[in-house]
Order: C-alpha cells, then structure tokens, then sequence
C-alpha cells in the first residue's frame, strides 16, 4: 500500500515539474521574437472541438499591443493566419461572427499598418 | 483673427454626467451608460477591443440575445463578474446616470483635473489610484511602445501639442487607433487639426466625448493656459 501511495505522489510530482517546465517555455518565447505563433507552429496545436478557432483566434491576434515588436516576417506570417481564419469565422452563428470577425479584420489591418510602417522605416533608412 | 478664441468649446456637464451615453432601445426604457462606473474596473480596451463595442454610440447592434450569449455587456453582467441582465432596471433606468453623491463617493481621493469628469484618469492610473483590468479572458502580449509625437499649433502662440503613446497604450489597445483611426497610408494635415477634433474625428473621437474634453488644453499643449 506505502509503494502505491509513494509511486503515486512521484507520478503526480513528475507531472507537475513537466507542466512547469512547459510553461517557462512558453513564457520564455513570448515576447514577440521566436513565438512559436510567429511561425504558425501553433496553427491547431492543441485545439480542438467546436471552439478550436478560438485559440487559434485568441493566439493569433494576441499581439497587437505589441506588434512593432515583431520582425517583418512575423508580422507578414501573422497576416497570411488572420486571412486563413477568416474562411472559418464566416461560419459561426451570427452573434460570433459579428463580434469576431471584425476584431479578426482589425487585428489584420494592425500587423499589416506595422508591417507599413517598418517597410517604410527600412526605406528611410 | 482665427485661433482657439473662435472654439465652440461646449460647457462642462456635471462631473458625474460626463461621458454618460444614453441608448435608446426600441420597447424598453432607454439605458444610460456611465463611462466612469466601468472605467473604475477594466480599461477601453476591454469593452472596445475584446467586446468589439464600437466607439461610435448606437452602432454595435447590441441585442438582448448577444448580451444573453454572452456576448458584449453579458460577458460581465452575467450574475458572476457583474449584477446579471435580468435585473432589466439597472441600466435601463430611462432616467439620469449615476448621481453627485455616488461619484462623489466611488471618485473620492482621485488626483482631480479642471474639466470632464474632473479626474486624472491616466494619472489615477499610472499612481496606482485604480487598477483597471486590462482584458477578460484572453491577455494581450505586452510591449511598451513610449514614442512621443510632437504636434506643431497652427498659431505660433500656441505651444506645440505631443502626443504620448504611453499614456494611452496603458488605457487601449495600439489597434483601437491604428489603422483605422490613424492610418500611415492616409496620413493627412487633418488629423493634426482642432477642427477635426470637434467634428468628431482622429483625437475626438473620444477626446470631447469621454476622453478630457478638447478644452483642457494644457493637457496637450504643455504649458498653455486651459479654456475658461
């Protein structure tokens, strides 16, 4: 019985040391350079069911706050993920739709002004 | 001689009243929106970023059956976060906003400014007077963008106008203005005009209506004597 429970709480102990260590990770890519979303390595990843589309939603336009912080490429990948969402927002019942997809065309047209904005930086330069 | 002597500057409604929107829904009493009550709790971004509320009063579309969703006001009046929507009377009252004695009381120890509302908000803020909240469900990555743009005034007695970045990203989403509001592709000489501004465009978009009112003018214009 003391090796089960012992077994046990080493099990739930390895568990949670592998989530904490996924979290760092994560924490650690978030700062705009190198998130897995600028990638597009996160299209899906982990998202399932009927409101899959709202992670993926959620992680791609989690950025606009910070976008200036994003390389051209980045931002260039994050507009060619809001364009592919749109074809699956048109889908949603009404009240979804009208909410989301005008913060998706929002959230487009944010990384694209940045994108607009760098290119013409560059030029200057 | 044209210059700021020639503004139409509105008259300054009740502290409390400030920034007040009044809907009228069709069959019901109408609903009197009070920024500051919500301004307390969550930033602009929340409600015109996350809840997609257009900064145009009376052009979302809000139904009862979104709120019901969830959606919009229903997704903090829900009975959880917020007093829930069946309790109908509570925003459509038909009547006034909150009253002096409720600002008076919820506002109390603010840093206070000379028009609007009469509070600093950014500065209740950034002292850490109110601790709005920033989003809802989904958290924004963060980057402070600080640039600071400086405005020439079309009269030479005027000092110059700068625009801090900082001081609204702490309220707003960089997507709430650009691109829409604020376009590079369609930068023109009339975003940098007051006469913009009370027509309700680029700065007044909020800046007149919930934002300090357009007569505050030191505000922008540091050094410059307010409207009185």
């Amino acid at each position: 019985m003391k090796k089960m429970m012992l077994a046990a709480f080493l099990a739930v102990l390895i568990l949670c040391v592998a989530a904490f260590a996924a979290g760092q990770s994560s924490e650690g890519q978030s700062s705009g350079t190198g998130h897995p979303s600028d990638t597009g390595q996160l299209n899906g990843a982990g998202a399932s069911g009927q409101n899959a589309w709202i992670e993926q939603f959620n992680d791609v336009c989690s950025a606009t706050t910070a976008s200036m912080a994003l390389s051209k490429g980045q931002l260039k990948s994050r507009i060619s993920r809001t364009d592919a969402l749109k074809l699956r927002l048109d889908g949603l019942e009404e009240s979804a739709k009208k909410v989301y997809s005008r913060r998706l065309r929002m959230c487009h047209d944010m990384y694209d002004f940045s994108l607009k904005a760098k290119e013409k930086a560059d030029t200057k330069k | 001689m044209m210059g700021p002597q020639n503004f139409n500057f509105a008259a300054d409604p009740p502290a409390q009243s400030y920034g007040n929107i009044i809907m009228k829904p069709e069959g019901a009493k109408p609903v009197i929106f009070s920024h500051w009550v919500h301004r307390l709790r969550y930033t602009c971004r929340v409600c015109h970023f996350e809840l997609q509320i257009n900064f145009k009063a009376g052009t979302t579309g809000i139904t009862m059956e979104d709120n019901v969703e969830g959606k919009y006001c229903g997704a903090c009046h829900n009975g959880k976060t917020a007093f829930g929507i069946e309790n109908c009377g509570r925003c459509h009252k038909g009547g006034a906003g909150p009253d002096e004695k409720e600002f008076a009381k919820k506002t109390s120890g603010l840093p206070t400014t000379e028009h609007g509302n009469r509070i600093d908000w950014n500065l209740a803020m950034e002292e850490n007077y109110i601790k709005p909240a920033d989003y809802l469900t989904a958290k924004p990555e963060k980057f402070q963008f600080n640039q600071a743009i400086t405005i020439r005034a079309a009269w030479d007695y005027v000092p110059s106008a700068v625009f801090p970045h900082k001081a609204h990203n702490r309220w707003l989403d960089c997507n709430n203005c650009h691109p829409d509001i604020f376009d590079i592709k369609n930068r023109t000489e009339e975003q940098n005009r007051m006469e913009s501004y009370f027509k309700g465009k680029f700065c007044g978009v909020c800046h007149g209506k919930v934002a300090f009112p357009l007569k505050d003018c030191s505000r922008c214009h540091l050094g410059m004597t307010n409207w009185r």
